[in-house]
Protein backbone atom coordinates (compact mmCIF):
# COMPACT_ATOMS: atom_id res chain seq x y z
CA UNK A 1 0.00 0.00 0.00
CA UNK A 2 2.80 2.25 0.67
CA UNK A 3 4.38 1.17 -2.20
CA UNK A 4 1.53 2.13 -4.51
CA UNK A 5 1.09 5.53 -2.47
CA UNK A 6 5.09 6.42 -3.90
CA UNK A 7 4.40 5.25 -7.18
CA UNK A 8 1.03 7.61 -7.49
CA UNK A 9 3.45 10.16 -6.48
CA UNK A 10 6.23 9.81 -8.82
CA UNK A 11 3.87 9.49 -11.57
CA UNK A 12 2.26 12.75 -10.70
CA UNK A 13 6.04 14.78 -10.60
CA UNK A 14 6.58 12.76 -14.01
CA UNK A 15 3.26 14.39 -15.79
CA UNK A 16 4.05 17.74 -14.26
CA UNK A 17 7.67 17.87 -15.48
CA UNK A 18 6.40 16.65 -19.39
CA UNK A 19 3.98 19.44 -19.99
CA UNK A 20 5.52 21.43 -22.88
CA UNK A 21 3.55 24.28 -24.35
CA UNK A 22 1.96 24.03 -27.88
CA UNK A 23 1.15 26.18 -31.25
CA UNK A 24 -1.45 25.80 -32.97
CA UNK A 25 0.38 26.18 -36.39
CA UNK A 26 2.47 23.44 -37.82
CA UNK A 27 5.67 24.73 -38.50
CA UNK A 28 7.20 22.46 -41.29
CA UNK A 29 10.70 20.91 -40.38
CA UNK A 30 13.06 21.98 -43.40
CA UNK A 31 16.06 20.60 -44.59
CA UNK A 32 19.63 21.92 -46.14
CA UNK A 33 18.36 23.92 -48.54
CA UNK A 34 15.72 24.15 -51.13
CA UNK A 35 11.90 23.02 -49.59
CA UNK A 36 9.06 23.14 -52.12
CA UNK A 37 5.63 22.18 -50.54
CA UNK A 38 3.41 23.52 -53.07
CA UNK A 39 5.62 21.28 -56.15
CA UNK A 40 6.23 24.33 -58.20
CA UNK A 41 9.49 22.87 -58.71
CA UNK A 42 11.04 20.10 -60.79
CA UNK A 43 13.71 17.93 -59.27
CA UNK A 44 16.70 19.33 -61.32
CA UNK A 45 15.62 22.71 -60.22
CA UNK A 46 15.81 21.61 -56.76
CA UNK A 47 18.69 19.67 -57.08
CA UNK A 48 20.41 22.82 -58.87
CA UNK A 49 19.64 25.62 -55.91
CA UNK A 50 20.44 22.63 -53.15
CA UNK A 51 23.74 22.50 -55.33
CA UNK A 52 24.35 26.21 -55.70
CA UNK A 53 23.95 26.77 -52.29
CA UNK A 54 26.14 23.82 -50.48
CA UNK A 55 28.68 25.87 -52.35
CA UNK A 56 27.75 29.25 -50.39
CA UNK A 57 27.80 27.14 -47.02
CA UNK A 58 31.50 25.57 -47.97
CA UNK A 59 32.68 29.05 -49.49
CA UNK A 60 32.03 31.00 -46.28
CA UNK A 61 29.37 29.03 -44.11
CA UNK A 62 26.48 30.71 -44.60
CA UNK A 63 22.91 28.75 -44.86
CA UNK A 64 20.43 29.51 -47.36
CA UNK A 65 17.17 28.28 -47.33
CA UNK A 66 14.18 28.45 -49.91
CA UNK A 67 10.78 27.13 -48.76
CA UNK A 68 7.76 27.13 -50.87
CA UNK A 69 4.14 26.95 -48.95
CA UNK A 70 0.46 27.11 -50.31
CA UNK A 71 -0.26 29.70 -47.18
CA UNK A 72 1.22 30.32 -43.86
CA UNK A 73 -2.62 31.07 -42.25
CA UNK A 74 -3.54 32.00 -39.73
CA UNK A 75 0.35 32.87 -38.31
CA UNK A 76 0.33 35.35 -41.47
CA UNK A 77 4.62 35.67 -43.51
CA UNK A 78 6.14 37.87 -41.14
CA UNK A 79 5.83 35.73 -38.09
CA UNK A 80 5.88 32.54 -39.96
CA UNK A 81 8.55 33.35 -41.94
CA UNK A 82 10.14 33.67 -38.16
CA UNK A 83 9.20 30.60 -36.87
CA UNK A 84 10.40 28.80 -39.85
CA UNK A 85 13.64 30.45 -39.59
CA UNK A 86 13.86 29.74 -35.65
CA UNK A 87 12.59 26.06 -35.19
CA UNK A 88 14.78 24.76 -38.04
CA UNK A 89 17.84 27.28 -36.42
CA UNK A 90 18.77 28.86 -40.36
CA UNK A 91 22.38 29.82 -39.93
CA UNK A 92 25.47 28.63 -38.03
CA UNK A 93 24.63 28.42 -34.40
CA UNK A 94 27.74 30.73 -33.42
CA UNK A 95 27.14 32.87 -36.58
CA UNK A 96 23.06 33.27 -36.94
CA UNK A 97 24.19 33.96 -40.81
CA UNK A 98 21.28 32.09 -41.84
CA UNK A 99 18.73 33.90 -44.81
CA UNK A 100 15.25 32.32 -45.80
CA UNK A 101 13.37 32.76 -48.52
CA UNK A 102 9.79 32.02 -48.05
CA UNK A 103 7.52 32.03 -50.79
CA UNK A 104 3.35 31.37 -50.37
CA UNK A 105 1.83 30.83 -53.59
CA UNK A 106 -2.21 31.04 -52.50
CA UNK A 107 -1.74 34.38 -50.98
CA UNK A 108 0.93 35.91 -53.42
CA UNK A 109 3.39 36.95 -50.98
CA UNK A 110 7.05 36.66 -50.55
CA UNK A 111 9.48 37.38 -47.35
CA UNK A 112 13.02 37.19 -47.20
CA UNK A 113 14.39 36.56 -43.15
CA UNK A 114 17.76 37.54 -42.50
CA UNK A 115 19.56 36.26 -39.72
CA UNK A 116 20.88 38.55 -36.75
CA UNK A 117 24.98 37.66 -38.31
CA UNK A 118 23.78 39.26 -41.31
CA UNK A 119 21.67 42.18 -40.90
CA UNK A 120 24.88 44.09 -42.09
CA UNK A 121 25.62 43.43 -45.06
CA UNK A 122 21.76 42.43 -45.86
CA UNK A 123 19.50 45.41 -44.53
CA UNK A 124 15.92 45.66 -45.38
CA UNK A 125 15.82 48.20 -47.80
CA UNK A 126 18.51 45.92 -50.08
CA UNK A 127 16.77 42.91 -49.33
CA UNK A 128 12.98 44.49 -50.30
CA UNK A 129 15.07 45.96 -53.42
CA UNK A 130 16.72 41.97 -54.39
CA UNK A 131 13.27 40.83 -53.71
CA UNK A 132 11.33 43.21 -55.77
CA UNK A 133 13.48 43.16 -58.73
CA UNK A 134 14.02 39.57 -59.18
CA UNK A 135 11.66 37.68 -57.45
CA UNK A 136 8.54 39.46 -58.34
CA UNK A 137 8.36 40.32 -61.82
CA UNK A 138 8.72 35.82 -62.34
CA UNK A 139 6.52 34.88 -59.65
CA UNK A 140 3.79 37.16 -61.21
CA UNK A 141 3.78 35.25 -64.15
CA UNK A 142 4.38 31.67 -62.10
CA UNK A 143 7.83 31.56 -63.12
CA UNK A 144 8.81 30.45 -60.06
CA UNK A 145 12.41 28.86 -60.39
CA UNK A 146 14.03 31.60 -62.56
CA UNK A 147 12.79 34.04 -59.76
CA UNK A 148 14.26 32.05 -57.02
CA UNK A 149 17.55 31.66 -59.18
CA UNK A 150 17.75 34.81 -59.98
CA UNK A 151 17.00 36.49 -55.76
CA UNK A 152 19.21 33.61 -54.98
CA UNK A 153 21.96 34.57 -57.01
CA UNK A 154 21.60 38.22 -56.03
CA UNK A 155 22.16 37.39 -52.69
CA UNK A 156 24.98 35.32 -53.16
CA UNK A 157 26.93 38.22 -54.58
CA UNK A 158 26.03 40.48 -51.62
CA UNK A 159 26.76 37.98 -49.26
CA UNK A 160 30.24 36.79 -51.03
CA UNK A 161 31.72 40.54 -52.19
CA UNK A 162 33.90 40.88 -48.72
CA UNK A 163 36.97 38.08 -48.93
CA UNK A 164 36.89 35.47 -45.90
CA UNK A 165 39.15 35.15 -43.45
CA UNK A 166 41.25 32.47 -45.33
CA UNK A 167 41.69 34.67 -48.30
CA UNK A 168 39.28 33.82 -51.00
CA UNK A 169 38.08 36.22 -52.76
CA UNK A 170 34.54 35.41 -54.76
CA UNK A 171 32.47 32.23 -55.46
CA UNK A 172 32.05 30.69 -58.77
CA UNK A 173 29.15 29.00 -59.22
CA UNK A 174 28.85 25.59 -61.17
CA UNK A 175 25.09 24.90 -61.56
CA UNK A 176 25.97 20.94 -61.53
CA UNK A 177 26.87 17.89 -59.62
CA UNK A 178 30.08 17.33 -58.68
CA UNK A 179 31.03 14.14 -57.76
CA UNK A 180 34.20 12.75 -56.72
CA UNK A 181 34.38 9.21 -58.20
CA UNK A 182 37.10 7.61 -55.50
CA UNK A 183 35.91 8.80 -52.84
CA UNK A 184 32.71 7.63 -53.56
CA UNK A 185 33.99 4.06 -54.62
CA UNK A 186 35.52 3.84 -51.01
CA UNK A 187 32.66 5.06 -49.14
CA UNK A 188 30.43 2.03 -51.03
CA UNK A 189 33.45 -0.25 -50.52
CA UNK A 190 33.84 0.48 -46.57
CA UNK A 191 30.20 0.29 -46.13
CA UNK A 192 30.05 -3.05 -47.91
CA UNK A 193 32.46 -4.42 -45.75
CA UNK A 194 31.11 -3.20 -42.66
CA UNK A 195 27.57 -4.39 -43.72
CA UNK A 196 29.92 -7.72 -44.28
CA UNK A 197 31.21 -7.64 -41.08
CA UNK A 198 28.24 -6.92 -39.10
CA UNK A 199 26.67 -9.30 -40.59
CA UNK A 200 24.33 -6.87 -42.36
CA UNK A 201 23.15 -4.89 -39.21
CA UNK A 202 25.17 -2.19 -40.92
CA UNK A 203 22.65 -1.64 -43.30
CA UNK A 204 20.51 0.01 -40.48
CA UNK A 205 22.95 3.25 -41.33
CA UNK A 206 21.58 3.58 -45.08
CA UNK A 207 18.57 5.25 -43.84
CA UNK A 208 21.13 7.72 -42.02
CA UNK A 209 22.99 8.15 -44.76
CA UNK A 210 20.14 9.27 -46.89
CA UNK A 211 18.44 11.78 -44.55
CA UNK A 212 19.11 15.53 -45.57
CA UNK A 213 20.77 17.40 -43.54
CA UNK A 214 19.37 20.30 -40.74
CA UNK A 215 20.55 23.55 -40.79
CA UNK A 216 23.36 24.83 -38.03
CA UNK A 217 21.05 26.16 -35.65
CA UNK A 218 21.04 30.59 -36.33
CA UNK A 219 18.39 32.49 -35.08
CA UNK A 220 17.02 36.01 -36.60
CA UNK A 221 15.33 38.93 -35.13
CA UNK A 222 12.82 39.38 -37.99
CA UNK A 223 15.27 41.92 -39.93
CA UNK A 224 14.29 41.24 -43.92
CA UNK A 225 11.72 42.76 -46.54
CA UNK A 226 8.27 41.23 -47.98
CA UNK A 227 6.23 41.64 -50.73
CA UNK A 228 3.43 40.48 -52.91
CA UNK A 229 3.56 39.20 -56.46
CA UNK B 1 32.00 -1.98 13.73
CA UNK B 2 28.63 -1.62 14.27
CA UNK B 3 26.61 1.29 13.19
CA UNK B 4 24.33 2.08 16.37
CA UNK B 5 20.02 2.96 15.12
CA UNK B 6 20.53 6.77 16.41
CA UNK B 7 23.85 7.40 14.41
CA UNK B 8 22.24 5.79 10.96
CA UNK B 9 19.38 8.21 11.82
CA UNK B 10 21.26 10.84 12.28
CA UNK B 11 23.03 10.10 9.01
CA UNK B 12 20.00 10.04 6.98
CA UNK B 13 18.82 13.00 8.47
CA UNK B 14 21.89 14.75 7.25
CA UNK B 15 21.80 13.60 3.83
CA UNK B 16 18.02 14.58 3.60
CA UNK B 17 19.34 18.11 4.80
CA UNK B 18 21.77 18.01 2.10
CA UNK B 19 19.43 16.82 -0.12
CA UNK B 20 16.72 19.22 0.20
CA UNK B 21 19.14 22.57 0.10
CA UNK B 22 21.02 21.45 -2.84
CA UNK B 23 17.50 21.52 -3.97
CA UNK B 24 16.66 24.75 -2.82
CA UNK B 25 19.56 26.30 -4.90
CA UNK B 26 19.11 24.92 -7.87
CA UNK B 27 15.62 25.77 -7.96
CA UNK B 28 16.49 29.46 -6.73
CA UNK B 29 19.26 29.38 -9.42
CA UNK B 30 17.00 28.55 -11.76
CA UNK B 31 14.37 31.17 -11.00
CA UNK B 32 17.09 33.77 -10.96
CA UNK B 33 18.51 32.87 -14.58
CA UNK B 34 14.80 33.01 -15.90
CA UNK B 35 14.01 36.61 -14.50
CA UNK B 36 17.35 38.13 -15.80
CA UNK B 37 16.21 36.25 -19.48
CA UNK B 38 13.24 37.91 -18.82
CA UNK B 39 14.69 40.93 -18.10
CA UNK B 40 17.64 41.05 -21.00
CA UNK B 41 14.58 40.41 -23.66
CA UNK B 42 12.87 42.97 -22.55
CA UNK B 43 15.72 45.33 -22.91
CA UNK B 44 15.84 44.40 -26.79
CA UNK B 45 11.92 44.85 -27.35
CA UNK B 46 12.86 48.31 -26.09
CA UNK B 47 15.97 48.61 -28.47
CA UNK B 48 13.70 47.93 -31.40
CA UNK B 49 11.33 50.84 -30.14
CA UNK B 50 13.99 53.35 -29.92
CA UNK B 51 15.17 51.82 -33.81
CA UNK B 52 11.96 53.05 -34.66
CA UNK B 53 11.76 56.65 -33.42
CA UNK B 54 15.21 56.87 -34.74
CA UNK B 55 13.85 56.10 -38.10
CA UNK B 56 11.24 58.80 -38.04
CA UNK B 57 13.01 61.78 -38.83
CA UNK B 58 14.31 60.77 -42.23
CA UNK B 59 11.16 58.93 -42.68
CA UNK B 60 9.40 61.97 -42.29
CA UNK B 61 12.26 64.30 -44.05
CA UNK B 62 12.07 61.70 -47.67
CA UNK B 63 8.62 61.67 -47.14
CA UNK B 64 7.20 65.20 -47.05
CA UNK B 65 8.86 65.88 -50.94
CA UNK B 66 6.25 63.98 -52.28
CA UNK B 67 2.66 65.43 -52.55
CA UNK B 68 0.84 62.18 -52.08
CA UNK B 69 1.69 61.55 -48.41
CA UNK B 70 -0.91 64.14 -46.39
CA UNK B 71 1.24 66.50 -44.45
CA UNK B 72 -1.35 66.39 -41.66
CA UNK B 73 -0.33 62.63 -41.05
CA UNK B 74 3.49 64.10 -41.42
CA UNK B 75 3.22 66.62 -38.56
CA UNK B 76 1.26 64.02 -36.13
CA UNK B 77 4.18 61.88 -36.64
CA UNK B 78 6.87 64.45 -35.82
CA UNK B 79 4.47 65.12 -32.68
CA UNK B 80 4.23 61.78 -31.57
CA UNK B 81 7.73 60.92 -31.75
CA UNK B 82 8.59 63.97 -29.55
CA UNK B 83 6.29 63.13 -27.06
CA UNK B 84 7.06 59.24 -26.84
CA UNK B 85 10.79 60.90 -25.99
CA UNK B 86 8.98 63.13 -23.93
CA UNK B 87 7.46 60.09 -22.03
CA UNK B 88 8.27 58.74 -18.39
CA UNK B 89 6.34 55.91 -17.57
CA UNK B 90 6.08 52.68 -19.37
CA UNK B 91 2.34 52.97 -19.84
CA UNK B 92 2.55 56.32 -21.68
CA UNK B 93 4.94 55.12 -24.02
CA UNK B 94 2.76 51.87 -25.10
CA UNK B 95 -0.08 54.34 -25.48
CA UNK B 96 2.19 57.12 -27.34
CA UNK B 97 3.30 54.34 -29.60
CA UNK B 98 0.12 52.68 -30.06
CA UNK B 99 -0.93 55.91 -31.87
CA UNK B 100 2.26 56.24 -33.58
CA UNK B 101 1.58 52.52 -35.03
CA UNK B 102 -2.06 54.27 -36.26
CA UNK B 103 -0.56 57.56 -38.17
CA UNK B 104 2.08 54.73 -39.83
CA UNK B 105 -0.37 52.55 -40.85
CA UNK B 106 -2.13 55.91 -42.85
CA UNK B 107 1.44 56.56 -44.15
CA UNK B 108 1.81 52.76 -45.33
CA UNK B 109 -1.55 52.89 -46.60
CA UNK B 110 -0.94 55.83 -48.97
CA UNK B 111 2.11 54.48 -49.88
CA UNK B 112 0.16 51.23 -51.05
CA UNK B 113 -2.60 53.23 -52.83
CA UNK B 114 0.29 54.72 -55.05
CA UNK B 115 1.91 52.47 -57.11
CA UNK B 116 3.97 54.95 -58.75
CA UNK B 117 5.56 55.80 -55.27
CA UNK B 118 7.38 52.80 -55.18
CA UNK B 119 9.41 53.08 -58.46
CA UNK B 120 10.96 55.88 -56.24
CA UNK B 121 13.99 54.27 -54.35
CA UNK B 122 14.37 56.46 -51.52
CA UNK B 123 10.80 56.39 -50.86
CA UNK B 124 10.47 52.24 -51.43
CA UNK B 125 14.04 51.51 -49.30
CA UNK B 126 12.25 53.58 -46.14
CA UNK B 127 8.98 51.85 -46.57
CA UNK B 128 11.00 48.43 -46.18
CA UNK B 129 12.85 50.12 -43.11
CA UNK B 130 9.94 50.98 -41.78
CA UNK B 131 8.29 47.11 -42.22
CA UNK B 132 11.65 45.57 -40.71
CA UNK B 133 11.36 47.65 -38.13
CA UNK B 134 7.98 46.90 -37.31
CA UNK B 135 8.37 43.30 -37.92
CA UNK B 136 11.41 43.13 -35.48
CA UNK B 137 9.45 44.97 -32.64
CA UNK B 138 6.39 42.10 -32.77
CA UNK B 139 9.42 39.26 -33.28
CA UNK B 140 11.00 40.70 -29.71
CA UNK B 141 7.60 40.84 -28.29
CA UNK B 142 6.82 36.98 -29.30
CA UNK B 143 10.23 35.79 -27.46
CA UNK B 144 9.54 38.45 -24.70
CA UNK B 145 6.39 36.58 -24.22
CA UNK B 146 8.03 33.37 -24.50
CA UNK B 147 10.26 34.28 -21.82
CA UNK B 148 7.48 35.49 -19.28
CA UNK B 149 5.96 31.89 -19.97
CA UNK B 150 8.60 29.96 -19.27
CA UNK B 151 9.23 31.75 -15.87
CA UNK B 152 6.07 32.33 -14.87
CA UNK B 153 5.03 28.42 -15.13
CA UNK B 154 8.54 27.94 -13.24
CA UNK B 155 7.70 30.11 -10.59
CA UNK B 156 4.01 28.58 -10.37
CA UNK B 157 4.94 25.03 -10.57
CA UNK B 158 4.94 22.49 -7.53
CA UNK B 159 7.44 22.39 -5.81
CA UNK B 160 9.35 25.19 -7.13
CA UNK B 161 6.50 27.91 -5.94
CA UNK B 162 7.34 27.19 -2.21
CA UNK B 163 11.06 28.52 -3.15
CA UNK B 164 9.61 31.38 -5.47
CA UNK B 165 6.81 31.98 -2.06
CA UNK B 166 10.03 31.94 0.21
CA UNK B 167 12.28 34.82 -1.90
CA UNK B 168 9.29 36.83 -3.50
CA UNK B 169 9.75 36.06 -6.48
CA UNK B 170 6.77 37.34 -8.63
CA UNK B 171 4.51 36.88 -11.51
CA UNK B 172 5.27 38.87 -15.08
CA UNK B 173 2.52 40.29 -16.98
CA UNK B 174 2.98 39.34 -20.82
CA UNK B 175 3.43 42.47 -23.22
CA UNK B 176 0.38 43.25 -25.18
CA UNK B 177 0.74 45.78 -27.83
CA UNK B 178 -3.37 46.98 -27.36
CA UNK B 179 -4.29 46.67 -24.05
CA UNK B 180 -7.18 44.31 -23.70
CA UNK B 181 -7.00 43.00 -26.64
CA UNK B 182 -5.89 39.02 -27.56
Amino acid sequence: MRFAGAFIIFVAFVVAASSAPAYGQDIPEVYLYANDFVGVLTYDEIATLDEICYELDQYNSDELAIVIVNNTYPLGIDIYAFRVFDENGIGKEDKDNGVLILISTEEALWRIEVGYGLEGVLNDAKVGAIGRENLEPYLAVGDYYPGIFYTVSALISELTTEPTEDGGGGLQIYPGIVIDWWQLGLAVAVFVAAAVATKGRALIWIGNVLTRGKFGGGSSGGGGARGRF
Amino acid sequence: MKLSKPLIAALIAVVAIVIVVAWIILAYNGMVSSEQAVEAQWAQVENQYQRKIDLIPTLVDVTSGYMEFESGVLQNITDLRTQWLQDLTLEDRVNTSNALDGQLMLLVATYENYPSLSSIEAVASLMDELAGTENRIAVERLKYNEEVQTYNTKIKKFPSNIIAGMFDFDERPYYDPIPGGP
